[in-house]
């Protein structure tokens, strides 16, 4: 059905889109047997490479590939190396169906040993998928060393970075943002991708020609506000101006604004952004004064006050209400080489 | 629809995306993911995972960093020799005596003290340490760099995304991979960027003509090999072109640091680089190695060894206050790696320790990775690793990870061969928080 070639593009293109659209019917199709229809595709074509640990004639442990076991409800819940591989009710998210729809030729296909799965049999895996991934009474091996699966729906849950578990948690009930408004932000130059794959949620940074970005520039992400969570804005000319749209993005867990002309005013207008983790606002003109508006940020976990007009006296009321928060003020260099010939030796060669 | 728009980067929606939008949106320099990803340029399935990482600095030991008069002090042993340990801001890490420094960071660094290698000469030990591909004679491999470039895309699109800094730059490549994702090296930091400025007498005007020739020469040539070698080639001298215009040139100079932050790396190449290190990572460069040498110490291990453990001390101290300090060390990983450690056991003759693949110690810092912890454990003597062994491709699949790079993805040679970004490595995902 796929083929490497590019004239046949659009008509691949043409059958997968209609994978997903013209058969809309997945609440009244009959309901997939796992044991009886997808079991038998698994055993069949996957457990040999991601089934029990197996010997060699030279009695060496093969290896599981990719660190992914299918052969149980566990494993397959647990994913492999790179992560989950299902996401119930989600094919498109589920790299257990994407992997076996590659163009034959993609040194991605799975199975990687012969033929594809035939359309019909990935027509029942994404039918599967798409009507929850239900086990039935199947558990396959239950191996004791199967750690603890979630069954989370995102492919990001068993993630226990701190960092992606909250970018996945925000980003869970969020409606993507719409072709126009992300073209009107485009506009703002600056560099917006997601904040993790798959995800609603944006990053945008302004990183080349710094001194070139202005106000004008982030106001033109208003139409995607909702979505920012990490915003760049390091060494641009934005002021005050500024931080009124970005007080209304509510997602935002990290917001850099290093060496900005932004003052204790600009500073107040960002007390709503109770998501914020990560605030930098080291070379700026900020002061004691302006901290106080962020007594109100419960989650913050790094503030940056490195070369602004904060003392440590300043610190103390905020670190008080935040016990969480740590504040970063001044380098710790204070081991700095004196010129007594403590410090550093010169080098032989 | 919206929803595929953005979620770009699974196979399905990517081909749904091209189908629809991609002539739409074409706004190429404000989208580079969905630019790369309509181009073509990233190969169909590279789905990037989630990533607490987004630049390195990768510090590289260069002749095999003696793990026992560094990282992994065995005191009140032998062969620990004349070098004393020293207790560090985190309980039960301790450091050697030439690390007063570092004593007082260990709360942002993980230690590995179990690492080991297949290796155990220079050449082939750099080669495995950066690729993580032993090296044969019919292939070159890419270094992690050149994989992080080639997969993720630069963040800064006037800056190369991939840098090298120092004297001897073995190991960093872009492999079999274009040649546009080659380490940018840089001799000398204090240098900055060399022959990035018109030459003098030449114009604006002249220098586009120039241009244009030569494009009139390789056209037909272009037009008959169409293909990707050929394109990344013509490719550099676009991109030199942009960066000689950039004004994120600024990045490569170190006048605009002070004094006292200069002194504090240290006034040699590696501290020196390292600095420069931190600036290109402000300006989105993704990945920079700075290489310090010199640490092949088979004579007299404890003379060198007091005087290359104190500078990196300094310097590596004087980073990672920095990087945390700007707000930096949260998404940048800061790496120590080197090719294999030292003998344990002293050589008498020369006072030195050989090369011994079987155990040494690298650390990793920031980017996501816990602080504070030390991972592995060595025997008492420091002869074999008693708990947790890390191979070097776990190693670099420790990075990958942190980075979002999917480890099983593969590309191919152009011969037709697939490879990995860690070769099969399994992340210690125990390192992260």
């Amino acid at each position: 059905m796929f083929t490497p070639s590019r004239t046949n593009t659009s008509v691949a293109l043409a059958l997968m889109l209609s994978a997903f659209f013209v058969f809309p019917d997945r609440g009244r199709a009959q309901k997939i047997d796992f044991r009886n229809q997808v079991l038998p595709i698994l055993k069949s074509r996957c457990f040999e490479c991601h089934g029990a640990p197996t010997k060699t004639s030279a009695g060496r442990k093969k290896r599981v590939k990719g660190g992914l076991r299918l052969d149980g409800k566990g494993w397959i819940l647990l994913g492999g190396d790179g992560g989950k591989v299902l996401s119930p009710q989600d094919a498109k998210r589920s790299s257990l169906y994407t992997r076996t729809v590659l163009d034959r030729e993609d040194p991605d296909i799975m199975p990687a040993k012969g033929k594809p799965l035939s359309s019909k049999e990935t027509g029942l895996l994404r039918q599967w998928i798409e009507q929850g991934a239900d086990f039935g009474a199947w558990k396959g091996d239950t191996g004791a060393e199967i750690p603890k699966a979630s069954s989370g729906k995102n492919s990001t849950k068993n993630d226990s970075r701190e960092l992606i578990q909250l970018l996945d948690k925000l980003g869970a009930k969020l409606p993507f943002p719409e072709q126009k408004a992300l073209i009107g932000a485009r506009d703002s130059m600056g560099r917006i991708v997601p904040a993790i794959p798959g995800s609603p949620l944006l990053r945008v940074d302004f990183i080349s020609k710094e001194n070139k970005i202005q106000d004008v520039n982030v106001e033109k992400l208003a139409s995607v506000k909702g979505n920012i969570t990490q915003l760049g804005l390091g060494r641009t000319r934005i002021t005050d101006e500024s931080l009124k749209v970005i007080g209304k993005m509510s997602r935002l867990t990290r917001l850099d604004l290093n060496n900005t002309e932004i003052s204790d005013a600009g500073v107040a207008h960002l007390s709503p952004l109770t998501e914020l983790r990560y605030l930098n606002l080291y070379g700026t003109s900020v002061t004691n004064q302006g901290l106080s508006a962020l007594s109100s940020l419960s989650n913050l976990r790094s503030l940056y006050l490195f070369e602004t007009q904060v003392t440590d006296e300043g610190t103390k009321q905020l670190q008080t209400k935040l016990p969480g928060l740590k504040i970063h003020l001044k380098p710790d260099l204070s081991s700095l080489p004196t010129g007594d010939g403590q410090g550093r030796r010169r080098r032989r060669r | 629809m919206d929803k595929n728009l953005l979620n770009g980067l699974d196979e399905v929606s990517r081909r749904n995306f091209l189908a629809t939008s991609a002539k739409s949106l074409l706004g190429m320099s404000a989208m580079p993911l969905f630019a790369r990803l309509a181009s073509g340029q990233t190969t169909p399935g590279a789905g990037l995972m989630p990533a607490t990482a987004r630049n390195v600095i990768y510090l590289y030991m260069s002749g095999g960093m003696s793990q026992l008069d560094t990282f992994d002090p065995k005191p009140g042993e032998e062969n620990q020799g004349p070098v004393k340990a020293i207790p560090t801001n985190v309980p039960g890490v301790q450091v050697s005596e030439h690390f007063p420094n570092m004593a007082r960071h260990m709360d942002k660094v993980a230690v590995l003290n179990s690492m080991r290698t297949t290796q155990g000469a220079h050449a082939q030990g750099k080669y495995f340490m950066h690729t993580s591909y032993e090296m044969r004679a019919t292939i070159r491999h890419p270094s992690l760099g050149a994989w992080l470039n080639r997969i993720d895309g630069p963040s800064n699109p006037t800056l190369p995304g991939h840098v090298a800094i120092g004297n001897e730059l073995y190991g960093a490549s872009s492999g079999f991979l274009e040649s546009n994702f080659s380490p940018l090296p840089i001799g000398d930091p204090e240098a900055g960027l060399q022959n990035s400025t018109l030459v003098k007498g030449l114009t604006e005007e002249r220098f586009h003509d120039r241009l244009s020739r030569i494009q009139k020469l390789n056209a037909a040539f272009v037009k008959k090999y169409d293909q990707k070698n050929v394109r990344a080639y013509s490719d550099i001298y676009d991109q030199a072109v942009s960066l000689m215009k950039s004004v994120d040139l600024k990045a490569f100079d170190l006048k605009p640091e002070s004094e006292a932050l200069r002194e504090a790396y240290g006034k040699d190449r590696f501290g020196q680089g390292c600095l420069l290190a931190r600036r290109l990572i402000e300006h989105g460069v993704r990945y920079v190695e700075v290489v310090s040498d010199g640490w092949d110490t088979h004579n007299q291990n404890f003379d060198e060894l007091a005087q290359k453990g104190p500078a990196l001390d300094q310097t590596l101290a004087t980073l990672l206050a920095d990087l945390s300090s700007r707000g930096l060390l949260e998404e940048t990983l800061v790496v120590v790696a080197t090719e294999f450690g030292r003998t344990p056991r002293i050589t008498q003759d020369r006072v030195g320790r050989d090369h011994f693949p079987q155990a040494f110690s690298c650390l990793l810092a920031g980017g996501g990775i816990q602080g504070g912890v030390k991972y592995g454990r060595t025997s008492n003597t420091g002869e074999e690793i008693t708990k947790s062994p890390v191979s070097v491709p776990d190693f670099n699949a420790t990075i990958a990870y942190a980075l979002g790079l999917p480890l099983d993805h593969i590309l191919m040679s152009p011969s037709g061969r697939p490879f990995t970004v860690a070769h099969k490595g399994r992340p210690v995902k125990a390192l992260f928080s």
